[in-house]
């Protein structure tokens, strides 16, 4: 009894034994394994969901890889180490205009001329360069708290976006091409057809950052981050610095960030500065509070949200912002652990528990 | 030396949007504690209402006099604070969430009546095994009634008070009601850019070889006015009620001060303010959805060089940046004036967190 309990504490999980010990790291696999074949299955056609007339369902889908790529990072920083890093706009940029940048072929026109790098090299460059980034953003951040940290790296995001639509008169190099915007050479995986290749892609991609995530957040660093979540004052004392690992939680966030922005961009195929103001952050906020801040599903389950969402209206620009704003707001007062949390609410609610008693009581009553 | 001046001028006039902005997000930040990402879109609610109120009949107005628009306006921005209040912020602060249930039950039911009696059920209801045609009047009008029911039991068993009182959630909560209202402006009004015409619009005089327009000095002259207003306000019976709140919420609510007014005062206020500041920076260019979104960003750094308490502080931090910004632009390099006001931000947080106000919040231990 006392075990059980011990085990379902909903802050620090103690391990069971055994395959149970790999529950979460399990469970990962097989829903991967699920997407990852989900193309070559025939079941039900429910891809068909983010279709609106052409073939959009697994170019979507491809969409929602990308889009939870980036919240799982956002998630790490804002849900498990409590920090509001806003930059996470500015950093999406510099990975997509970074791949687009570097990948693309040399000596072509303004809006395609790039260093010639083969992908697969470009690819974790920008992204360590933009956990980099995310570092350096960090170090002044992390000395400030809550609601002033949030606008400081807000201002500081803005600002990557701000020197990515400035161009060349900030460094002739940079060839961004000014705000007009950057066309992304696409990166197609021999032997599968376009849409397929970026939904392989997509999905390589949140593999590997969940399968960071979940490593690391099952082991210290996790914890640590709670307990500077909790309890930044007192970190000190215990012999932790909370700077240290608000430092981490930066860059290992500003890496998935610039992950998701390549992986968007190559679904896109063109960037522009426009794209990555402030309208980009509500997004990816939207992806984070309604999936459900803090919890390992969060970012997919709200990025499946928004897709969809934004697939049926794209007619309709206002009207997605309209649903979008609302469902802000209902999160906030509402729903303030996320759709992913759903379940667990439904399971712990009032109504289930008087249920269950009856239940108890009339088998009791039978016996 | 000529052009100097009139760039500073310039500065000075689009910093003092900037600092009124930055005034009405301190005047709530002060007195209820809430981060309002949406001021500049409440604002702009009130640019829109005086734009068709005082607009030509041939272009979609109503044709009525141009300071009668601007007072409806102003006192329909005032009356949109106080509601956002009554029904949004109240139920987080720990106050009742009735008028918020009250308000979606009825907009819900009022809303689902129609539906009901045109379109019968949502798509997502249609597997359930009814007519796909509309109810008749009768029955859509009882479903109403059920669905607002329903709706009202819901919000006031989930709708709870935030526990400890953050500011991210009330930062989520206003982000997503700028949304809301940017959309609902643009359903309403349409997305193309408004000429809204003020009695003083082009003209100018000379001074020297200056040629200084004369909404500069309207603009700047009704900022410096409304921030001594508030400043006087401030040492008012309730201004003084709105400071001892922010000071000390228990001990103020135990000597008797009626929280829930003192907060709805300080949103029609703030509100107000906004909506001053949107029609006095739309009056020199056009009235469009997209203007308020550079506007807020501008009043929250003069909000941050203000420390979010001191109302002269952010009032001289709002300057600093537009005649920054004009400096910048007219003297080094236009591609540089977006850049500026961002670099203060961060240089400012770094150096002094608390900005030009003497003491530092100390919120956090």
């Amino acid at each position: 009894m006392t075990e059980a309990a011990a085990s379902s504490h909903p802050l620090y999980p103690v391990q069971g034994a055994g395959l149970a010990r790999y529950r979460s790291q399990l469970t990962t696999l097989g829903v991967f394994l699920f997407l990852g074949l989900l193309p070559w299955l025939p079941i039900l056609g429910w891809t068909d969901i983010f279709d609106s007339g052409n073939n959009f369902g697994r170019g979507n889908l491809a969409f929602v890889f990308a889009w939870a790529t980036a919240g799982v990072g956002f998630n790490l920083l804002v849900g498990y180490s409590g920090t509001l890093g806003l930059a996470v706009a500015g950093l999406f940029a510099i990975g997509a205009y970074g791949t687009a940048i570097l990948s693309a072929p040399s000596g072509l026109r303004e809006a395609l001329v790039g260093y010639d790098w083969p992908f697969f090299v470009a690819l974790p460059v920008v992204c360590v360069a933009a956990a980099i980034i995310g570092v350096v953003i960090g170090f002044p951040a992390a000395r400030l708290k809550g609601f002033f940290l949030a606008i400081a790296t807000l201002a500081l995001g803005d600002l990557l976006v701000k020197i990515i639509s400035l161009d060349d008169k900030v460094w002739s190099g940079l060839k961004t091409n000014g705000g007009t915007g950057k066309q992304v050479p696409q990166f197609a995986i021999p032997g599968l057809d376009r849409v397929l290749s970026y939904y392989v892609l997509s999905l390589g991609a949140l593999f590997v950052v969940m399968v960071a995530y979940t490593v690391l957040t099952n082991r210290r660093l996790g914890r640590t981050l709670k307990a500077v979540r909790d309890i930044d004052i007192a970190t000190g004392p215990i012999g932790i610095s909370s700077t240290y690992y608000k430092l981490v939680a930066f860059g290992l966030s500003a890496f998935s960030a610039a992950l998701g922005g390549a992986m968007w961009a190559q679904n896109t195929s063109f960037a522009q500065p426009n794209t990555f103001k402030t309208g980009m952050l509500v997004f990816l906020l939207v992806v984070l509070i309604a999936g459900g801040v803090s919890h390992k599903w969060g970012p997919l389950i709200g990025a499946l949200f928004f897709v969809f969402m934004r697939q049926h209206l794209q007619d309709t620009r206002k009207l997605l912002f309209l649903i979008l704003g609302i469902t802000l707001i209902l999160c906030v007062l509402i729903l303030p652990s996320g759709i992913a949390a759903l379940p667990e609410r439904f399971r712990d609610s009032r109504w289930v528990k008087d249920l269950q008693r009856r239940l108890q009581l009339l088998t009791d009553f039978s016996s | 030396m000529d052009q100097l001046l009139q760039q500073i001028v310039a500065g000075l006039e689009s910093g003092s949007s900037y600092s009124l902005i930055g005034v009405a997000v301190v005047v709530i930040m002060k007195s209820t504690d809430v981060p309002n990402f949406a001021m500049a879109q409440m604002g702009l609610v009130a640019a829109y209402m005086a734009w068709f109120l005082s607009g030509d009949p041939a272009l979609g107005g109503v044709g009525w006099p141009f300071w009668l628009a601007v007072l409806i306006g102003l006192i329909f921005a005032a009356v949109l604070g106080a509601v956002t209040q009554y029904l949004l912020v109240r139920p987080l602060t720990g106050l009742s969430n009735q008028p918020l249930a009250v308000f979606c039950a009825l907009g819900l039911g009022w809303i689902s009546i129609d539906f009901l009696n045109d379109e019968g059920l949502p798509t997502f209801l249609d597997w359930f095994p009814v007519t796909d045609e509309g109810f008749p009047l009768a029955v859509a009008i009882i479903l109403a009634v059920i669905t607002a029911m329903l709706t009202y039991k819901m919000l006031r068993s989930w709708v709870k008070p935030l526990i400890e009182l953050d500011h991210f959630p009330l930062l989520l909560l206003t982000i997503g009601l700028t949304f809301v209202l940017g959309a609902l402006l643009e359903i309403w009004w349409g997305s193309t850019p408004k000429r809204f015409d003020s009695p003083w619009s082009g003209k100018t005089f000379d001074v020297g070889n200056t040629r200084i327009g004369w909404d500069e000095v309207i603009t700047i002259s009704v900022g410096l006015l409304i921030v001594s207003g508030l400043a006087l306000f401030f040492w008012s019976k309730w201004g003084v009620r709105m400071r001892a709140i922010a000071e000390d919420g228990p001990t103020a609510r135990m000597l008797g001060i009626n929280a829930g007014v003192v907060s709805l005062i300080a949103w029609a206020i703030g509100t107000f303010v906004a909506g001053a500041a949107m029609i006095l920076n739309t009056t020199s260019t056009v009235v469009e959805v997209g203007s308020a979104d550079s506007l807020i960003l501008k009043g929250f750094i003069a909000a941050v060089l203000g420390g979010f308490t001191s109302l002269g502080g952010t009032f001289a931090g709002g300057l600093l940046i537009g005649v920054g910004e004009a400096l910048a632009g007219g003297q080094i390099s236009t591609s540089l004036q977006p850049t500026i006001a961002l670099l203060v931000v961060v240089l400012v947080l770094l150096v002094a967190p608390g900005g030009f106000s003497r003491i530092a919040r100390t919120r956090e231990v």
